[in-house]
């Protein structure tokens, strides 16, 4: 297969260009009235550039060849034009073709804008075929022009991108197509995958391996062009090329075939052949005996003939080497076909007899292994009688067939062999018998038959494989290969087989040269002496070449051997892998087109109802909440797809466990109330607050199941959380059990079985009303596992359900042990709380640190525990109130509590959600202190630690100032002059600063510096360009994880709550607010940088 | 320019001061390049234009830079229109930025 193809479809946009340039050169160009004369000869300019197979040898002392010289040539003897070649490239030549400098130029398919200005005659000169090519391990794209949908298509600019284009409208095709200057880029596009179809001239393939045809989806004419200055050459090669198609019609298709018929040969196997080769490793042959040069059984009962040589050599030249090729030979032509059909051989050969009679015995015939003539057999003179009767041979169908079709009305005598045929011609039975050509000659010399004379029929007779009809994949390929070999190659080897056809016995010989015999016994005798000495030597000589040379074969049998196996191995596991993401594609594909459906149907909707300003409003709205959702799958399939590749990796930071529980409260919180649900928050038995694990990832895990226990319980419902940790065998390692348990709609149990494998979901989202993507769990799973850790669902339908998550911790550095603080010993405290765990698990840390805590589920009783510890001085020395408690919230019960306690004894609110709002009113009715659910032993030491020693808000109280010296901070900030205070913050705190002025630069920034260049970077969310969600997603996504998993905050004037959520979610470490505050400024990044 | 000119326009100078390391050159120099400001023209601009758009994201800028240098007379309007503007909330802009030029102009003489 060649690589270099035409090259005017590369220049058809230059072309465009030059015929522009070419409509000023015509001004200045009029017809040249002497050329106008009628000479016998004259002499043609034409432009000859190099092109492989088309035009080839374009320098002065080069042989020409190709298939535009022979056309120049085929043309010359009807126009007697004389040739002066003109050498340069294509662009070139197009422009001096423009500029009239030469006459003719080769290989310009028709563009109506050109035709103005350049000539082009009424009849192409040749045709050239468009394929659509695919990646051989793409198994959703097939021969079913609808799988080309939503497919990207490479394609050169040019008359091909034409053809692709109507193609595509033609059978309602949206595809992307992507047009490229020249065929470098295309493939390479391609190569890379960056295209899943390539449009290609020819087969397309250019002997990429990894390439496969699709389907051919149009074809172009290109014409040998006069320059438009010379009507009178366009009218002689007008009238040429009439002449030409009159004559010899299959001139154009005789070029073609001996020029690009190899184009076929291309290893792009098409689906059919794959098949094949892919369901096989033998290859039944049957073929027919007696009948050399094309088959036979030798004496030793081995097959001999074309055969033996045919079939391997086309497997061979398929590349499909490890074929187990095995033979049975038949006497019967009938009995060999039978066999096709029984399923007992998968070819037979030779075949032939015509397509009406194959078709009659239910059997494809491949193309012509041997086309040969037939020769009439006969004795005496050819008359018109001689071909009255036939002598046929009842074994061999294809001659009944060959004289039946081309001598419908002779009559039909059956012989048992092509011997007794002959012999019933030379006794006059019959007037005639046929002969194969290539078989006649050497039968004939037989001396029985001197007296038969041949003669030679118009019609050739071909010889083919014979397979089943609807054994395509077979068909196909032996109609590449018999292509690959060529025509030739049979025939050339005939020779080898047809000695035998010939029992040329002593006698015969003595008794055609009864003269001669005498003198050649004598020479005869002397040549064999003369040879056996001389052969004895030559022997001894090939003995040891011949074991040399078998050794080496060996060896290279052995390297084949090996490079087969390692190629099938491959082979086995690519088919495996690919099965594996059909299925996945399968099932993805619904999954995609229901946000897709709603997408393309709101927004067709939209545009319908263009006027009413509300309605396309709620379109929009249900547009985005698709998009959001279809988003959210494609996020879904690249982490689990990250995740099979094994590309997933854990990241493990020090982590501060209460961070991660309150920033997940912070984050479901508005989705829990605006569905009313309740949501109890709490821990139990919490030690270690500060552990290792990739928090990112932990944060995944549990989002994902609090997400799904809001999404599947109805309002009203109640969800509940609970972090435990639980006694740990090993040391540094912390057991926590994360529960998560809702009482919404439940699960079967058979769905529970599946329900962490990919693409589960209980009902399809149209029967359950809630959409997914059915990834979630099984991420989840396989995030669980990679931690080592374990994840079981109990559920019930109808009842709700609940997952238990198990991850076992590396604690970090500090533990907070239990401790008790000699302030609080023997302390008092009350708790109030309506939900019994929190009470529990406050009293529980309140005992561990020496207090005596008491607790209670009402408001009301709270007061009244309080009156009466007064009453009997016994007072609470800290109270720790839930601001929402059904019978009376936490501010009136604080209030009240206020009316006969002291100003100084401590009341902490605990609250789940932010108490900005609350705040002042609950300063006034006497609250000390808030504290966020659910409480972790750290916090409650914290807040107790503060009324206790200072009643002051010690929140201005400065950590002592840390040196950053050696860490360096990436700025993201678009102004000028907060750059300025930032830096002078940064580096009065030892910071060096590098500063990026939007999030585009940010980006190339963290990708041109080093690994671990930076320590953290302080993001800007508001830049030109790209903001600092988007810059923070693609630095989150760079390829080098250290890199990718820099520490980044949020520097922003929007200090909302949504924000700081919408930071997280996208993968922020923190959240500032601007104007900056600059010791929350250093405490977060004290916290962030190691 | 002064401090005590600042104090004297309502700024939080110990506040800025505090942002700047408490140097008052740098703190001084900043409020100083303040003065070559464009944001304020572009926000009149956008809205006399009606492009809500456009001058949120001027607003934006702007509430920043005077927030951190803690020029509280014109951080606080500006943080009244930025967040009517994220909203587009039906108000009178052009009200509103009036206010905010007047202030302006008398902090350019200072």
């Amino acid at each position: 297969m060649t690589v270099g193809r035409k090259a005017t479809w590369t220049f058809f946009m230059l072309g465009v260009l030059f015929a522009l340039l070419g409509a000023v050169a015509l001004v200045a160009t009029s017809p040249d009235a002497a050329w106008a004369d009628e000479n016998d000869s004259k002499t043609v300019r034409v432009g000859y550039y190099e092109n492989e197979v088309f035009q080839e040898g374009a320098r002065d002392d080069a042989v020409k060849a190709g298939y535009a010289y022979e056309y120049y040539r085929k043309l010359a003897e009807y126009t007697g034009w004389e040739y002066e070649y003109v050498y340069d490239d294509f662009s070139t030549l197009y422009q001096k073709l423009l500029d009239g400098d030469i006459d003719l130029l080769a290989g310009l398919a028709f563009k109506e804008d050109r035709a103005a200005f350049i000539g082009y005659p009424s009849a192409p000169m040749g045709n050239e075929t468009y394929t659509l090519v695919k990646h051989d391990t793409d198994a959703e794209t097939t021969i079913n022009p609808d799988s080309l949908n939503g497919k990207k298509i490479g394609v050169l600019n040019s008359a091909i991108a034409d053809a692709l284009n109507r193609y595509l409208n033609g059978q309602q095709i949206a595809a992307e197509v992507i047009t490229f200057d020249d065929y470098e880029e295309l493939f390479a596009a391609f190569d890379s995958g960056d295209l899943d179809v390539m449009a290609a001239e020819g087969d397309g393939a250019y002997g990429r391996n990894h390439a496969e045809v699709l389907f051919a989806f149009g074809s172009s004419d290109y014409y040998l062009c006069t320059t438009i200055s010379r009507p009178d050459l366009l009218a002689e090669l007008n009238s040429a090329q009439t002449q030409l198609s009159i004559e010899e019609p299959n001139f154009v298709s005789s070029l073609r075939t001996k020029y690009y018929s190899s184009s076929i040969s291309s290893r792009a196997f098409s689906v059919d052949e794959r098949e094949w080769i892919n369901t096989h490793d033998t290859l039944r042959v049957g073929y027919l005996e007696n009948y050399l040069p094309y088959s036979d059984t030798d004496a030793s009962g081995h097959v001999t003939g074309l055969v033996k040589d045919v079939v391997p050599a086309i497997f061979n030249n398929l590349g499909i080497s490890n074929l187990n090729i095995t033979y049975s030979g038949y006497k019967s032509y009938d009995e060999m076909i039978a066999d096709v059909r029984a399923d007992v051989i998968d070819v037979a050969f030779p075949v032939g007899g015509g397509l009406y009679y194959s078709e009659e015995n239910g059997i494809y015939q491949s193309n012509a292994v041997v086309s040969a003539s037939t020769e009439l057999v006969f004795k005496g003179e050819f008359t018109e009688n001689t071909t009255s009767s036939f002598a046929v041979n009842e074994n061999n169908r294809m001659q009944y067939y060959y004289i039946r079709t081309n001598f419908p009305d002779a009559e039909i005598a059956f012989y048992p062999s092509i011997d007794d045929c002959l012999h019933a011609v030379l006794d006059g039975k019959v007037s005639c018998t046929t002969l194969n050509g290539l078989r006649a000659n050497d039968i004939l010399k037989n001396r029985a038959y001197k007296e038969l004379s041949m003669r030679q029929t118009t019609r050739d007779d071909e010889r083919c494989f014979g397979v089943e009809i609807g054994n395509m994949g077979l068909l196909k390929l032996l109609n590449r290969g018999v292509n690959v070999i060529g025509a030739d190659y049979a025939q050339g080897l005939s020779y080898r087989y047809t000695e035998g056809l010939r029992s040329y016995s002593l006698i015969d010989m003595i008794l055609d040269n009864m003269a001669t015999v005498g003198t050649i016994l004598f020479a005869l005798a002397a040549l064999v002496i003369i040879f056996l000495i001389h052969e004895a030597r030559r022997r001894d000589r090939l003995v040891v070449e011949k074991e040399a040379a078998l050794e080496e074969l060996e060896a290279k049998n052995q390297e084949l051997a090996k490079g087969e196996k390692a190629l099938s191995d491959a082979l086995v596991a690519a088919e495996h892998a690919n099965r594996a993401k059909t299925t996945f594609l399968n099932n993805m594909s619904h999954d995609i087109r229901t946000p897709m459906n709603a997408i393309v149907g709101f927004t067709a909707l939209a545009a319908s109802h263009i006027d009413n300003e509300e309605q396309v409003k709620d379109y929009l709205g249900k547009i985005a909440v698709s998009s959001e959702h279809l988003l959210s799958l494609i996020n879904d399939v690249l982490d689990m797809s990250r995740i099979e590749s094994g590309k997933m990796t854990l990241e493990e930071t020090d982590v501060h466990l209460p961070d991660v529980v309150h920033d997940l409260r912070t984050i479901i919180q508005s989705n829990v109330t605006s569905k009313q649900l309740e949501l109890f928050i709490d821990t139990q038995d919490v030690v270690h607050e500060d552990i290792i694990i990739d928090k990112l990832r932990l944060n995944q895990v549990l989002l994902n199941l609090l997400s799904n226990a809001i999404k599947f319980t109805p309002s009203g419902g109640t969800i509940s959380f609970r972090v435990i940790e639980k006694p740990s065998s090993s040391e540094g390692v912390a057991n926590f059990e994360f529960q998560i348990k809702d009482n919404g709609i439940g699960m079967s149990e058979e769905f529970q079985k599946t329900i962490f494998e990919a693409f589960t979901r209980e009902q399809t989202s149209t029967v359950s009303g809630i959409q997914g993507t059915g990834l979630g769990m099984a991420i989840t799973k396989n995030i669980v596992d990679m931690m080592g850790g374990t994840i079981t669902v109990v559920s019930e339908e109808g009842k709700g359900s609940e997952f238990t998550v198990d991850i076992p911790c590396k604690i970090s550095g500090k533990s907070a042990k239990p401790e008790r603080v000699p302030e609080f010993d023997g302390l008092r405290a009350l708790v109030a709380d309506d939900d019994t765990h929190t009470c529990l698990s406050v009293c529980s840390m309140l005992r561990e640190i020496g207090m005596r805590p008491v607790w209670t589920n009402y408001g009301k009783e709270a007061v009244i525990r309080a009156k009466e510890a007064v009453d009997q001085a016994d007072e609470f020395n800290v109270y720790i109130i839930d601001w929402l408690m059904p019978d009376q919230n936490g501010i009136e019960t604080v209030r009240q509590i206020r009316k006969f306690i002291g100003d100084s004894t401590p009341i902490i609110i605990l609250t789940a959600y932010d108490w900005a709002d609350i705040e002042q009113e609950a300063r006034e009715a006497g609250v000390t202190a808030f504290c966020s659910k659910p409480l972790f032993m750290s916090e409650l030491r914290d807040v107790l630690a503060k009324p206790f020693t200072s009643s002051v808000d010690d929140s201005d109280q400065s950590v002592t100032p840390r040196d950053f010296s050696g860490k360096r901070v990436l700025l993201v900030e678009d102004n000028e002059m907060n750059q300025m205070i930032a830096e002078m913050v940064l580096k009065d705190s030892g910071f060096e600063v590098e500063i990026a002025s939007d999030g585009v630069e940010a980006i190339e920034t963290m990708k041109a510096a080093p690994a671990g260049h930076f320590d953290i970077i302080l993001m800007d969310i508001q830049m030109p360009r790209m903001d600092g969600y988007e810059a923070t997603r693609q630095i989150r996504s760079l390829e080098d994880a250290e890199k990718a998993n820099i520490p980044i905050v949020a520097v922003t004037a929007n200090a909302f709550e949504e924000d700081a959520n919408l930071a997280l979610s996208v993968g922020m470490n923190g959240h500032l607010a601007k104007p900056y505050d600059i010791p929350k400024i250093l405490e977060t990044l004290n916290e962030l940088i190691p | 320019m002064t401090l005590d000119d600042l104090i004297a326009f309502g700024a939080n100078v110990d506040e800025g001061l505090g942002r700047c390391m408490n140097n008052e050159g740098f703190y001084l120099r900043l409020v100083e390049s303040l003065k070559g400001e464009k944001g304020f023209e572009s926000l009149k601009a956008a809205i006399d234009a009606g492009d809500l758009d456009a001058a949120f994201e001027a607003a934006h800028a702007l509430k920043g830079v005077l927030g951190n240098l803690a020029i509280t007379p014109l951080f606080e309007p500006m943080s009244e229109i930025t967040e009517l503007l994220r909203v587009k909330e039906d108000a009178d802009y052009p009200a509103l930025v009036d206010a905010i030029m007047l202030k302006w102009n008398e902090f350019l003489a200072l």
